[in-house]
């Protein structure tokens, strides 16, 4: 996967922004727009396991790139010493005490499974 | 004196369907199945809900009006309500608006559903939504659209599309429904009704079928301030089963809403941002008017800057998909939901499955989520937004030093037609340009209506410090009693 | 040229807990397929984690025996890949903050040397459930019974350089998750597993080279024989000219080789990031020091004070220190008056003698630490010798009787009286009165002899060390 710089994108991009009620977000021109290519959707869906035609890739690359350009808003910020945050609270996590609380419920919890045989879940045969 | 007088049974409020059942004016049974009748009536071509269960839930109104025979009633005992399709039920189904789950029942029940159980409710169904509450819109849901009942080919926001219609709409006095970056708030503006989030870790997650975990929050719609305290003070409370759940004692809301009192002394900080270009000219004319009415009321209008605040959305839009790809990749065809026909392996299994399950907005946010967490770009995107998270959160800190509410708009315009922004993602994520901020820092956020743009309602947002929903609950109960904005409903059929 | 093993290991060590890392559904191992996994294990749609708290004390403990820093403040990632016995798409772990950090063990070798195993960190994850290849045909079939049970990852540095100092590290520490209690070691069932990290270099090299993970390594003879030869295979990949590649590879027993495994061929991007679902996991002092004082006296301390205070020999108080349960009895019985280097002997020797012979454990002894301090009083105050002693141990062993009772019993009491034993060696003197004369004459190996007569006739309950001196004085008198 590579980040490149690609005007084109960056241009259809502004090209939608340029509608009224954006213009308060990007009024500043990022100056190395992010775009995705067949390539990178290709990885992407296969990291998701999502099937995706071939045919379609180039359109989805094209609809996600404007998503990700989103980023380049956060580039101009100072965020140097800054500490990443992973929960909007604070609060220390509250932990369980080590007992067992629940019992076997097999048949309901399987009840919506696509494929059972003798209490397995199954799926096609893999090779380790 | 009759609470009821001479209204029909759907004008009647949380607040005021209690009362009338206090005073045996009218019975559980009655109240659900004029609801039930609006809902067969009404909801053919509003699309608000994705099933209901008349005979289970004129059972349960049954149940509730022989527990308030026999004086062993809860507050809100016998009062129906509809919950997101995105809460757990164990006999109605459960399909978070999605193929993958269009026909899974779950085996066990939302915190959030036994707890308005236990309060007493009726479930009357389950409320549409964009699948996976991902979507401003509610054109993303698997089950179609919903109609806004303002005007009907416009949408009703999203992702609780179909809890704010039904209530503009009156077919149920309150829905359940969820806000990860404006879902609650958004689809209440557009539907000229009132949608609080309570602050991240106020109501339990626990079978609330996950979007984006750090910013998922479930809340409440119904048609007024004080309908909206009544049910979320029901839902709320520590969940030893979320581990993201707040110890936090929750106020008495209902009984600080009943005491009344003005607004003075209250200083609500008008963020110069939100008026910036991009708000629609008469949606900031009517929340200027709503805010010049707090002002008489007492209130101290602060001017304040939140400079950093128009970053949210590029924050948001990061962070949120990063969470989603993840939580959503539970969805593989194995355990339960949608599995295609006849994989060839397991790699087939997953990927068509997948990708016939999930709906074109939730692949795009999978996909967009899979490369901003992938090697080498974590600290360019996920960090880098996490980062900037936290400067937002410290500028909201600081605003809060000196103000007790900050005010705006809840969106830049009033509904939109459905279509106008299905194939422009970007310009649909703009709707949340107000919204994300509260979800991204946790805090306590509403949306009440002040007032029409083009004929269409016009939301007024409150934010408050974390765990100050009582301050957002009074202000917005009082504008209410000022005001009439909230008691107009659109002809419906 | 010469080459040298690098080698790395990852232990997998379960944690001995009653429910889940993240549920509450029982931690136990052997259940019907599926029946000990819960809404919660399965990944439902809706479903939430929460930490199991004594997971976390485990992990205090682990770093206190290590030596090593309890992270105060610690976070739960998650590490994303699909596959079926993964319910939820990801795996709970930590990544850049883990719980325990940096520590070192000092590891005996068999033949006495001793190597030093840097620890990198320990973290707190949860198990996948289990797949399961040839039960219905055409399908894996998965079993998520296994799913959440908590697990501690200790990852050493790349420390050993031979199979065996490999395996000395592996024994050290599957002795020391016993030893503090955080895993019962069980290898067969898995609660303890190796992955090895194995790469070579050019002998004296420092740079380190492309290492091959050997992944699910459930024995110490598995994992010599694996590194043993993966060395072998990497050093011939190289000296034909090959280069060695970055993979998972599975060592397979029967072929007594190692092979690539071909699920995980393709390079993972494990995408990495705090769990949103999961605050940081903060604890405070007094959580951390409730536990700590409540920790047993650890390995190397006990054995350095049964050598130090109590006289113990080395080899015996290794022996002895190899897990709790057997120092517990070997201090109860001198907490019921044993003396402690006959203790030590006794125990080392024939108590696990016995025990062998008999198939059982330390905790199934016949004997109670109290009975068999009471038999050691009995030599200790020459009631007994060592030989008769021997004799009322195998009636112990096969009784409930105390061994005074036995000695009482059967008469086995030492004769200690002078008067009695001049008299048996007047008598023995008397019948043997060549073998005397030959004595005087200077054969004085001939003490043997009248040792043995003088033993013989008593039944062997003579005081040794008095008839000897007895015998002495009338022969040379």
């Amino acid at each position: 996967m590579a980040r490149i710089a690609c005007r084109a994108h960056y241009a259809r991009f502004r090209g939608r922004l340029a509608a009224p009620r954006a213009q308060v977000l990007f009024t500043t021109a990022p100056e190395i727009p992010v775009s995705l290519d067949k390539d990178d959707v290709r990885t992407i869906a296969h990291l998701a396991r999502l099937a995706v035609d071939e045919s379609r890739l180039d359109a989805l690359a094209a609809e996600l790139t404007p998503v990700l350009a989103l980023v380049e808003r956060l580039n101009a910020v100072d965020t140097e010493g800054v500490e990443p945050m992973a929960h909007p609270v604070s609060s220390a996590m509250h932990l369980r005490a080590d007992v067992v609380s629940e019992s076997d419920e097999r048949d309901a919890l399987q009840k919506p499974a696509p494929a059972v045989h003798e209490g397995y879940f199954t799926v096609p045969r893999v090779i380790e | 004196m009759s609470i009821i007088a001479n209204r029909p049974l759907h004008a009647l409020g949380v607040c005021d369907q209690v009362a009338a059942l206090d005073a045996g004016e009218v019975s559980s049974v009655e109240l659900t199945q004029h609801c039930l009748d609006r809902i067969k009536q009404h909801d053919g071509s509003l699309n608000s809900l994705i099933c209901s269960d008349a005979s289970a839930a004129l059972a349960a109104a049954a149940a509730a009006d022989a527990n308030r025979q026999s004086g062993d009633s809860a507050p809100l005992t016998g009062v129906p309500l509809v919950h997101k399709d995105i809460f757990c039920t164990i006999e109605l189904p459960t399909t978070c608006g999605s193929r993958m789950l269009e026909s899974y029942v779950s085996p066990y029940e939302a915190s959030v559903v036994s707890r308005l159980a236990s309060a007493g409710m009726v479930t009357l169904g389950k409320a549409n939504m964009d699948e996976f509450a991902m979507g401003s819109s509610n054109e993303n849901s698997f089950f179609g659209a919903v109609e806004n009942p303002w005007k009907r080919t416009a949408v009703p926001g999203g992702s609780s599309g179909g809890s704010a219609a039904l209530v503009a709409a009156r077919l149920a006095p309150a829905a359940t429904a969820t806000d990860t970056g404006g879902s609650i708030r958004q689809p209440a503006a557009f539907c000229g009704v009132t949608g609080i989030k309570p602050t991240y870790g106020r109501v339990s997650r626990y079978g609330m079928i996950a979007f984006a975990s750090s910013f998922d929050q479930g809340g409440v719609i119904a048609a007024s301030a004080d309908d909206c305290a009544a049910v979320l003070h029901a839902m709320s409370g520590h969940d030893p089963r979320d581990a993201t759940s707040s110890p936090e004692d929750v106020p008495d809301w209902p009984g600080a809403l009943a005491k009344g009192g003005g607004l003075s002394g209250l200083r609500i900080g008008v963020p110069e941002e939100f008026f910036a270009d991009g708000l629609d000219e008469g949606v900031a004319v009517a929340v200027r008017a709503g805010l010049a009415e707090m002002e008489a009321s007492g209130a101290t209008l602060v001017p304040i800057s939140l400079a950093k605040q128009s970053l949210g959305i590029s924050a948001y839009y990061i962070v949120a998909p990063a969470e989603a790809s993840s939580n959503l990749s539970r969805f593989d065809g194995v355990r339960f939901g949608h599995r295609c026909d006849n994989p060839v392996d397991l790699a087939d299994l997953y990927e068509r499955s997948r990708a016939e399950g999930f709906g074109a907005e939730v692949q795009r946010r999978i996909l967009i989520g899979a490369y901003v967490l992938s090697a080498g770009f974590y600290d360019a995107y996920y960090k880098k937004a996490q980062q900037v998270r936290q400067l937002i959160a410290s500028e909201f800190d600081e605003a809060f030093q000196s103000v007790d509410l900050i005010a705006g708009p809840t969106t830049p315009t009033v509904a939109f037609d459905r279509g106008a922004k299905s194939d422009d993602p970007v310009s649909m994520y703009l709707n949340d340009l107000y919204t994300v901020s509260a979800n991204l820092c946790g805090l306590p956020a509403l949306s009440m209506p002040c007032g029409f743009d083009q004929d269409l309602p016009v939301g007024l947002q409150l934010i408050g410090r974390a765990f100050d929903e009582e301050r957002l609950l009074r202000a917005a109960n009082h504008f209410q009693q000022i005001t009439d904005w909230h008691t107009r409903m659109p002809e419906v059929a | 040229m010469s080459w040298e093993c690098v080698i790395g290991l990852e232990i997998h060590s379960r944690l001995l807990t009653e429910s889940k890392l993240f549920s509450g559904a029982a931690n136990a191992f052997g259940a019907e397929p599926n029946r000990q996994a819960c809404a919660v294990d399965l990944g439902l749609p809706g479903v939430l984690p929460v930490p199991n708290r004594e997971a976390v004390a485990h992990a205090v403990r682990l770093a206190t025996a290590i030596g090593a820093d309890f992270a105060r403040r610690s976070v739960f990632a998650r590490k994303n890949y699909f596959y079926p016995d993964l319910p939820k798409g990801y795996q709970i772990s930590q990544m850049a903050l883990p719980v325990v950090g940096p520590g070192s063990v000092e590891c005996a070798l068999d033949d006495g040397s001793v190597v030093t195993v840097g620890i990198t960190r320990a973290h707190l994850e949860e198990d996948a459930g289990k797949s399961v290849h040839d039960l219905v045909d055409g399908s894996t079939a998965i079993d998520l019974n296994r799913a959440g049970t908590p697990l501690l990852e200790i990852v050493s540095e790349p420390d050993m350089r031979s199979a065996a100092e490999a395996v000395a590290y592996a024994r050290h520490m599957h002795a020391l998750v016993r030893w503090v209690g955080v895993c019962d070691g069980n290898m067969q069932e898995g609660s303890f597993r190796c992955d090895a990290n194995v790469s070579v270099r050019p002998a004296g090299s420092t740079e380190l080279g492309t290492r091959a993970e050997i992944k699910n390594l459930n024995s110490f003879r598995f994992l010599e024989r694996a590194i043993e030869h993966e060395f072998a295979r990497q050093v011939e990949l190289i000296e034909d000219g090959g280069t060695v590649v970055q993979e998972t590879r599975l060592y397979d027993p029967d072929a007594d080789e190692t092979r690539a495994m071909r699920s995980k061929e393709e390079a993972n991007d494990y995408r990495y990031f705090p769990d949103p679902d999961l605050p940081p996991v903060v604890v405070d002092e007094s959580f951390v020091t409730a536990i700590v004082e409540a920790m047993p006296e650890l390995q190397h301390t006990r054995r350095a004070r049964f050598v130090d205070a109590l006289g113990v020999a080395m080899a015996e108080a290794s022996i002895l220190t190899s897990d709790r349960a057997t120092a517990d009895w070997f201090e109860a019985s001198i907490a019921e008056g044993a003396p402690a280097r006959l203790a030590s002997t006794w125990l080392v020797g024939e108590v696990f003698a016995q025990l062998k012979r008999d198939e059982l454990e330390l905790d199934a002894c016949p004997l109670t630490p109290a009975r068999f301090a009471g038999l050691l009083q009995r030599i200790e105050d020459d009631t007994i010798s060592g030989k008769i002693a021997k004799r009322v141990f195998e009636s112990m062993w096969a009784s409930s009787d105390t061994a005074d009772e036995i000695i009482e019993r059967e008469g086995l009491k030492q004769i200690t009286d002078t008067g009695a034993i001049e008299t048996l060696v007047d008598e023995i003197i008397a019948a043997n009165p060549s073998q005397a004369d030959e004595y005087r004459g200077g054969k004085t190996k001939l003490m043997g002899y009248f040792v043995g007569a003088a033993m013989k006739a008593s039944g062997g309950k003579v005081n040794p060390g008095e008839l000897n001196r007895i015998l002495k004085s009338k022969l040379d008198g």
